[in-house]
């Protein structure tokens, strides 16, 4: 078996092209499947990052009613004393961040313009640790009290530009009307349509007092240490959250991004498993190739002797030395690439402006050791699988037709 | 005379009779409209606006109105709505906002949003036209409501697009007030239901309804009650108080 081993790592080197050729195909199969696998999770880590930065945190605590009716924005499903809420929940190990923010629908008036939009209130200060629109900002500056931070394009529908004073008009709580001026400090620029088109941000107190909800907020939105702990500190907030007729909704359980990311996993899967199969094609074509070409050599050992099963040993090792080969470059060049590119990132442009879920317009792939592993495992496996064919047909041959 | 034209005069006397203690719901509703009305009248308001069990607001007015085509309202508190105004001329209607200094013209689907978080509707507080103008009436019946005699009658409207396309009302048969009225959508569902109570006489043939409530009976446990203080009838009104320039001024 030894010998065996030893043979077919020599036989890689006899034929110098045809082994060259067979783990380029292999390297290229394996390179391109580590990037893959990269790319995929950097886009669905950048799609759910910015999902948990932007819209629903790792764990958002609402009113039960709030979820159904969400869409409506309905202040007066509240979360009350927000306050004391806050103090009980920041006290949870784990837990990096909890801050308050109300959503409300209201109209933005500039002159003769008027436009819809969502309104949010948040706390500039702490949320700099979660949604941090600081960043996001192209003009003028953060937050500032009576000010207003503006996504771009609602902006130009507006008409408005930095210093400009803007109106809000919206309903307070009890219907009655809601009104209020706001200077706007900054334009932003998040890369994520829906929310350059309609979102605007002003600070939560004055939200609270312009819509007559002191204390209350329509969301507490909470930022763990990690995201994996998401369970286990949604079985710790309940206890705490559930006797205030509160309910927790994980960024899992919100806005259809687990049915989103489900669909994007399967469509990924399929791509990658039509890759696969292209790879373990051109991998089985190459190895039979070679056994083809050494039709007589095979006649030749056969005549001295060697077992059938011996021969396929033979064909299987060497299988194995030049996919341990095409596999490893492949993974590390799959590597090299995911490296680079993952630190200039792909620019998309504007391609996903009409997507309903928040796609930023330069994606990265994220490297993780799983990846080229598994390729070259996956590169391995199929290089020796595919030499059982061609190994086994050559086993079977009569040495004296092989030898003719 | 024979006896055979005696029975028929008599029958004749008997249905002319029936005839004339059956009111005409069209002349009903005309004092209705005619009682609704004042020349001119200054007030007083007290809006208790509860939003749910023990969630209840309360709003101070002042208001004049002038014929069927003016209205002015002023709110005194609470503090977030003080130096709020109010001004309705003919169909339109204008809301001046004291916090951002604005005059917005009320319209489109706000005119059925309720007036300052109460259970009227901008477009209630603006019903100027008669009811005869928009409604056919048909009597339904005479009865009784809390003690008081009643013509309850049925309104049905001519033009389908109005917001409360049938009105069930209840008519004093002494003050000729809407002691109570149901208003239903053109589906038939039941929106609103409003009563207007301390009916006291303030002229020769004058009602009018000191306490008024309104219930919007899609939103549950919510109630408008509208009490009526100083009112002042018949009185010379500062013809610039319904001027749309001096909303924002005063």
């Amino acid at each position: 078996m030894l010998l065996l081993g030893k043979l077919g790592f020599q036989n890689m080197f006899r034929h110098s092209r045809r082994t060259f050729l067979t783990a380029l195909a292999i390297l290229i199969a394996v390179g391109a499947i580590t990037y893959m696998l990269c790319h995929i999770v950097g886009i669905l880590d950048t799609v759910l990052n910015d999902y948990i930065r932007l819209q629903s945190g790792h764990i958002r605590i609402i009113n039960p009613a709030y979820r159904v009716k969400e869409r409506l924005l309905p202040l007066k499903l509240n979360v009350p004393d927000v306050t004391q809420r806050l103090k009980e929940i920041r006290q949870i190990p784990g837990i990096r961040l909890a801050v308050p923010r109300i959503r409300f629908g209201g109209l933005l008036s500039y002159g003769d313009n008027n436009q819809g939009g969502v309104g949010i209130g948040i706390l500039p200060g702490p949320e700099r640790g979660l949604l941090d629109i600081d960043k996001d900002i192209k003009a003028g500056g953060k937050l500032t009290p009576g000010g207003m931070v503006i996504g771009a394009k609602l902006a130009d529908k507006l008409g408005v530009k930095r210093g400009d004073e803007v109106t809000v008009l919206s309903q307070t709580k009890y219907h009655s009307i809601a009104a209020g001026n706001f200077k706007i400090t900054g334009i932003l620029s998040t890369g994520f349509d829906y929310i350059d088109r309609s979102t605007y941000y002003i600070n939560l107190r004055e939200a609270q007092e312009m819509l007559d909800m002191p204390d209350q907020a329509t969301e507490l939105v909470i930022k763990l240490a990690a995201r994996e702990d998401t369970e286990r500190l949604v079985r710790k907030l309940e206890p705490i959250i559930k006797p205030h007729n509160l309910i927790t909704l994980t960024w899992m359980d919100q806005g259809g991004i687990a049915q989103t990311l489900k669909t994007v996993y399967v469509s990924m899967a399929l791509i990658m498993g039509i890759v696969l199969v292209l790879a373990g094609l051109t991998i089985a074509n190459t190895m039979m190739m070679s056994v083809m070409e050494r039709t007589r050599e095979i006649g030749t050992l056969l005549a001295l002797g060697m077992r059938p099963f011996q021969v396929v040993v033979l064909f299987l090792w060497e299988g194995f030395f030049i996919g341990l080969l095409g596999s490893f470059l492949g993974a590390g060049l799959g590597s090299l690439i995911t490296l680079y590119i993952q630190k200039i990132g792909i620019h998309i442009g504007s391609a996903a402006g009409g997507m309903s879920i928040p796609i930023g317009q330069v994606l990265y792939p994220r490297f993780f050791w799983g990846a080229p592993l598994y390729s070259m495992l996956f590169g391995l496996v199929i290089t020796v699988l595919a030499s059982l064919l061609p190994a086994y047909k050559a086993s079977k041959m009569l040495p004296r037709e092989a030898m003719l | 005379m024979t006896g055979k034209n005696f029975v028929i005069l008599l029958l004749l006397f008997l249905l002319t009779g029936v005839a004339y203690s059956l009111a005409d719901p069209v002349e009903i509703i005309r004092e209705l409209d005619r009682q609704r009305f004042l020349t001119s009248s200054s007030f007083k308001m007290k809006m208790i606006i509860t939003y749910g069990p023990g969630d209840t607001r309360e709003k101070t007015l002042e208001g004049y109105e002038q014929g069927e085509d003016m209205f002015f309202l002023h709110f005194l508190s609470p503090a977030r709505d003080q130096g709020t105004r109010y001004l309705k001329r003919g169909k339109s209607m204008w809301l001046y906002l004291p916090k951002v200094d604005k005059v917005i013209h009320i319209k489109g689907h706000m005119l059925r949003q309720g007036m300052m978080g109460s259970d009227f509707s901008y477009e209630d507080t603006a019903e100027n036209s008669h009811l005869l103008d928009k409604y056919t009436p048909v009597l339904l019946g005479e009865e009784k409501l809390e003690g008081e005699e009643v013509y309850v009658l049925e309104l049905t409207a001519k033009n389908p697009g109005v917001t409360y396309y049938r009105r069930k009302v209840w008519v004093s048969k002494t003050s000729f007030m809407p002691l109570k009225s149901e208003l239903y959508a053109k589906s038939g569902k039941l929106l609103k239901i409003g009563t207007a109570e301390d009916i006291r006489k303030i002229g020769a043939d004058r009602y009018y309804p000191y306490r008024l409530t309104m219930k919007n009976v899609l939103k549950k446990d919510t109630l408008t009650v509208i009490e009526i203080s100083d009112l002042k009838i018949d009185r010379e009104i500062d013809p610039q108080i319904f001027e749309l320039r001096h909303l924002k001024r005063r």
